[in-house]
């Protein structure tokens, strides 16, 4: 089962993706800012993350550098509601870049990509 | 690998200078459809498609692409602008695209998808480059103009001869306002049958009467011209020098623009000059043949020379106006450039909140997904409620529909409606309230609105509980009721005391910064006035001060 750390400071479109990505049989893990992402992914590597990128304290851009410093390997989606930040070129290193909507397919598709495409 | 970046850097560097040319040529496609049409792999361009292959043949490990990606996202390789780091990123998303997924993948799309992004980017740095460097302008020139003002209004006080004409210049900076009032000063103040004030335009040639005064202030048409060169008026303006015709009946240059001007029998002209240039004449007439004489003609002239630096400021002034009106369009651009990616955050969040869930009880409509999911969805409808409310109110208040109230009862109704769902956030509740206050007049809709932000700020200033107590008072001899709301959250710190009542002013990440503005407003309208105190170990007190009916009974 893969293992997936959702961090975004929403409480409730967080629950939501806990609970759909459970139905798609993955093993969540949901904190609300990136300074815990960081410690989570420190202490047990998820499969994969789900970055939001406005969150209180660091945004989830600044995250993602750090993250891709401590551990290059990791796939990241970035999940946002503000399509904008994908003009940001430091967006880039991402996996893939989603816009937030109620329509979860493309998030599933995006994380279905990225784990299967890891494993090649 | 040390190798392998060591020979991409020498390939990127030798190489830079035509792929930017090269990138240049591409970006000047204003379409996104044409850009990837470009790129399409049908018949890319020899640069580029060197340089994908030179890639393609240095990097063969997803290891290689990794660390090749991070050092360029790290700034280590900062030898690459941030197109350089672009170009590479696409070359490399093509190797492994190429090399490490057999093209299971729809790698098309994936490609398509990163040109988008490049050329969005393009688009945004080139304007964001356009607009600050417009805007720099801009205020340069501003700062300049304003010091060229200051220095003109020096020089203008300076001048204590016809001071009263200069004051009258600094008083108004309305050029038409200016000339006029001049015209009329010295028409009054010489006594003169008329005078004409002229401005040359250039590109026709001509001469406009900017202003008039005296007896054929009906005569002459609005707007008259005359070609420069013609009349005695276009002689001072050809060659420079005044022209006194003391017998201008008989003087061959004279033009008659309507029968009544034969009663004029002298007439005197000087013009109004910088040093390099001839802007316009003053013209006057006198229905007395001979009735000019040389002191006529230097007091003129000191004129015309304050009135060339008067039309010199005139002009300065209207440059001033135009570009503060332009910075000021700018600026408010920006605004709702920033405005609206916080609508929209504001607005996509809950909306995929509610759809998400929507669908999922779509799905499996269990019963305590029933349950979750419609305490959300109500939930996160409130929100995009208030926010609408929110924005309606700043943009657009309403008008006060004033009715008395019990204020007690409205608050602890408002408690209630916006801490429903919190209760288990250990948040301890008190109100109290004399037992003889009146019932006090307010927009019950709007102040609802200003106590839901107010109790908001104060929830969400204690995420782990806390105490929030409103205390309604009515102090003897002061003319208003005053409603304390306090929560015992960090305060506000001291450095942003001065911006919580700005719009979009906000320290949160899920709020518009609205809504203190609006409470202060509507509080405000009602004749009140809202207040903070900060305890920076005991919270935050909001003070709400509204008109106490019974001190206004006289009205
Ligand atoms: N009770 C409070 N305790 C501490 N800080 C506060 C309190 N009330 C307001 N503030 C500060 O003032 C800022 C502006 O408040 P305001 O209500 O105008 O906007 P907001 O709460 O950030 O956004 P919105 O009200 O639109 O959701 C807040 O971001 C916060 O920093
Ligand atoms: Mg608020």
């Amino acid at each position: 089962m893969k293992n997936i750390l959702i961090a975004d400071d929403d409480q409730n479109l967080a629950l939501l993706y806990e609970q759909e990505l459970t139905d798609e049989g993955y093993r969540v893990d949901v904190v609300h800012d990136a300074q815990t992402a960081i410690e989570r992914i420190k202490e047990n590597p998820p499969d994969l993350l789900i970055l939001d990128i406005r969150m209180p304290g660091m945004d989830g851009i600044e995250a993602l550098n750090h993250i891709l410093g401590i551990n290059n390997q990791l796939p990241v989606i970035l999940n946002t509601a503000y399509s904008n930040h994908k003009d940001n070129y430091l967006t880039w290193s991402a996996n893939a870049y989603v816009v937030k909507s109620s329509d979860l397919s493309k998030l599933k598709t995006a994380i279905n990509d990225v784990l299967t495409g890891e494993r090649s | 690998m040390k190798n392998t970046e060591q020979n991409l850097y020498h390939v990127l560097t030798t190489q830079r200078a035509s792929l930017l040319s090269e990138w240049q040529r591409l970006v000047r496609h204003t379409s996104v459809l044409q850009l990837r049409e470009d790129f399409d792999g049908r018949a890319p361009d020899d640069v580029l498609e060197e340089f994908f292959d030179l890639i393609v043949t240095q990097i063969t490990t997803k290891q290689e692409y990794h660390l090749l990606r991070q050092r360029i996202f790290s700034g280590e390789i900062n030898a690459f602008s941030p197109d350089a780091a672009c170009r590479l990123l696409i070359a490399l998303k093509k190797t492994v695209l190429k090399h490490l997924k057999n093209s299971t993948h729809n790698a098309e799309a994936i490609f398509d998808e990163i040109l988008l992004r490049i050329s969005a980017y393009y688009h945004e740095m080139r304007y964001r480059n356009l607009a600050q460097s417009q805007s720099q302008n801009l205020r340069q020139r501003n700062i300049e103009i304003a010091r060229l003002l200051a220095v003109e209004k020096q020089r203008a006080a300076h001048l204590t001869t016809n001071n009263r004409i200069a004051q009258m210049a600094l008083s108004t900076l309305d050029p038409d306002e200016i000339f006029r009032r001049i015209v009329h000063e010295v028409q009054q103040s010489f006594n003169y049958q008329h005078v004409s004030l002229y401005f040359v335009e250039t590109h026709s040639n001509q001469m406009i009467m900017k202003a008039r005064a005296g007896v054929y202030e009906k005569h002459f048409p609005e707007g008259y011209r005359q070609n420069v060169g013609e009349g005695i008026v276009g002689h001072v303006v050809a060659s420079g020098n005044p022209i006194m015709a003391n017998d201008v009946g008989n003087d061959p240059r004279r033009i008659i623009a309507f029968p009544q001007e034969k009663n004029t029998r002298a007439e005197l002209c000087v013009p109004i000059k910088t040093a390099d240039r001839v802007l316009g004449a003053l013209d006057v007439l006198s229905r007395k043949k001979n009735g000019f004489n040389w002191t006529d003609v230097q007091s003129l002239t000191v004129l015309t020379d304050q009135l060339a630096w008067v039309i010199h400021n005139a002009h300065l002034f209207q440059e001033t106006r135009e570009l503060q009106d332009e910075l000021v369009q700018s600026e408010r651009l920006s605004v709702i450039g920033e405005m609206s990616a916080r609508i929209a955050h504001e607005i996509r969040n809950p909306l995929a909140t509610i759809g998400g869930f929507a669908r999922s009880l779509q799905r499996a409509p269990t019963p305590d997904r029933i349950d979750t999911a419609s305490r959300i969805i109500s939930c996160e409808v409130t929100r995009l409620e208030e926010l609408l409310t929110d924005i309606l109110n700043y943009t657009r208040p309403r008008e006060l529909e004033l009715e008395p109230v019990n204020l007690p009862d409205l608050i602890t109704d408002v408690y209630h409606q916006v801490g429903e769902g919190l209760e288990d956030r250990g948040i301890a509740y008190r109100q109290n309230a004399p037992s003889d206050l009146p019932e006090t007049p307010v927009d019950p809709a709007q102040f609802k609105q200003v106590l839901i932000n107010v109790f908001k700020n104060a929830f969400q200033a204690m995420p782990n509980g806390g105490k929030l107590h409103v205390h309604i008072r009515k102090k003897e001899n002061q003319p208003h009721i005053e409603i304390e709301i306090r929560d015992t959250g960090p305060g506000i710190p001291a450095e942003i005391q001065d911006e919580i009542f700005k719009p979009y002013f906000t320290t949160k990440t899920t709020g518009t910064g609205l809504g203190l503005v609006i409470s202060k407003q509507i509080v405000e309208r009602h004749g009140g006035t809202l207040s903070f105190a900060s305890h920076s170990d005991s919270g935050t007190s909001i003070f709400i001060h509204l008109p106490d009916p019974s001190s206004r009974k006289t009205l």
